[in-house]
């Protein structure tokens, strides 16, 4: 009887375990670059994200050819080696640890500081990114908007289109995560 | 009553530890979240891009078609023979003196993988229309391998009957060309595409071959191959080369004609693109410099010549598109 007790601790405590990480549903990242020629905007939606709410880690995966311009150029510029190189440097990643106090059982707004490696273009920089939670019933949303400085990232600004980019472009992310059992 | 085996010690512990490892299992799986991410995330059967920066390799079609709401301004010029043996050399400063053709055109990109375009040459005043449709586009997870065109035009001269007589009909003066592009980019490496073609021109001299005595064809197959290799992120060597299937064509020391090679450099710098190229090829056209090249690059019979591509966005912006979770 010990031993059946000890079995069915042992699962839920693997249930338990599973319960504690969130998966994206749905994502909504956009750039906005603000130049004094030209204003580019761009967005996506095939973003994918994952919470551990034990260990409090975050891991966010944005795929660089998800992003949609309103000019079919220049998307393809963007994707570039001059530029984002998404054909050597697929996905931008940011992976952290999350501070501050948040409940996802518990209704309500927590702000939170993440901290961690943020990858773009293949350069990887410590960053502190300040971000919301809002948790209402089984859904938790995640808002975060930060500034991405190109040069960090070696990412051009060949002169003759100096005044069409930003130094930094802003980053939104707007994420909504759901409890995720991992198949086994 | 089933579970008596358990009651055995060994089993007991060994079961307590399997189980115990696999929640070990579980939770380093868990802390490690890129690696779940990677695993968890489809990847999108993504399209590869600029395989061809323009819609034209030199003279020859690429598999790119503009994208939708895309205009582009093309200029197309050729100088004279560079060589003094074609007459060309210094007399007339290899061949920029003169201008063996010219041609303007405008594009348009009606989706994003169907484009049209109209054209005006000078040689011949030849005025073509073309509509090209890219039906396949090569993914980066190799599902679909190549990218696959299908080019169609036909084009109408409307000079001065040259023959004397022999253009009765409007049809006389009409051309066309079908074109099947197929083509793979190889990473940063570059990108080579093979073109099989069918030329087909209504009327043709009747000049004989002088030692097989056949007449020239009215339809011509010929099979082109073209590549672009990457120098850096904007700029490129691209060529182009036809070969022409013809009776004809073979060894007719009285009209020869030679099969077009074009070899340039490309550069682009926003929504320009630039060529700077050699070809023995006067036409610009497919209906032209298939059949009618009559320069050969050995007695100096190559021009130089520039492309120019000018694209503008126009009418509403591009509509957003979904990219699927």
């Amino acid at each position: 009887m010990r031993i059946l007790l000890s079995i069915t601790a042992i699962i839920l405590f693997n249930f338990v375990q599973a319960q504690s990480i969130y998966k994206s549903s749905e994502s909504f990242v956009t750039f906005f670059s603000k130049a004094e020629l030209e204003d580019i905007k761009a967005e996506n939606k095939a973003t994918t994200s994952l919470i551990n709410v034990t260990s409090n880690k975050i891991g966010v995966r944005v795929p660089i050819k998800g992003f949609s311009f309103e000019q079919s150029l220049m998307q393809e510029h963007f994707n570039e080696k001059k530029y984002m190189w998404s054909e050597k440097h697929p996905h931008a990643t940011f992976e952290g640890k999350i501070e501050g106090d948040f409940d996802f059982s518990k209704d309500g707004t927590y702000n939170v500081t993440a901290t961690g490696d943020l990858t773009v273009r293949g350069i990887t920089l410590n960053r502190k990114i300040e971000g919301t939670f809002t948790v209402s019933g089984e859904e938790v949303k995640l808002q975060a908007e930060f500034y991405i400085p190109l040069d960090d990232h070696k990412i051009e600004r060949p002169a003759l289109v100096l005044d069409n980019i930003a130094e930094k472009v802003l980053v939104t992310l707007d994420i909504t995560y759901e409890a995720y059992v991992p198949e086994k | 009553m089933k579970l008596m085996f358990l009651k055995s010690s060994p089993i007991k512990y060994l079961l307590a530890v399997v189980l115990a490892l696999s929640s070990i299992n579980l939770f380093a799986q868990d802390d490690d979240l890129m690696k779940m991410l990677e695993e968890t995330s489809e990847e999108q059967n993504e399209p590869v891009i600029a395989t061809f920066k323009t819609t034209r390799v030199i003279n020859s079609h690429s598999t790119k078609t503009l994208g939708k709401k895309v205009l582009d301004f093309r200029i197309t010029h050729r100088f004279g023979n560079f060589g003094a043996g074609s007459g060309g050399g210094i007399h007339n400063f290899y061949g920029f003196d003169n201008a063996a053709n010219i041609r303007l055109a405008f594009e348009y990109g009606i989706t994003d993988n169907l484009m049209i375009g109209v054209g005006r040459s000078k040689v011949q005043e030849v005025i073509d229309g073309f509509v090209k449709w890219r039906f396949l586009t090569q993914t980066t997870n190799n599902k679909i391998p190549f990218s696959v065109a299908v080019m169609g035009n036909t084009a109408v001269t409307p000079m001065r009957d040259p023959t004397g007589g022999e253009w009765t009909k409007f049809l006389h003066r009409v051309s066309y060309t079908s074109q099947l592009i197929i083509a793979r980019k190889f990473g940063n490496v570059g990108s080579l595409e093979v073109m099989p073609t069918y030329v087909h021109r209504n009327f043709v001299d009747g000049d004989l071959h002088p030692t097989s005595g056949v007449q020239d064809e009215n339809g011509l197959f010929a099979l082109g191959v073209a590549g672009r290799i990457q120098l850096t992120g904007s700029s490129s060597i691209v060529f182009d080369y036809y070969y022409t299937f013809s009776e004809y064509r073979k060894d007719n020391t009285a009209n020869p004609y030679y099969m077009p090679l074009a070899i340039g450099y490309e550069i682009e710098t926003g929504g320009h693109i630039f060529h700077i190229d050699f070809t023995n090829s006067a036409g610009i056209i497919e209906n032209q410099f298939i059949p009618n090249s009559s320069d050969t690059w050995t007695e100096g019979g190559f021009k130089f010549g520039f492309n120019i591509s000018r694209v503008f966005t126009i009418g509403g912006r591009k509509k957003k598109r979904d990219v699927e979770e």
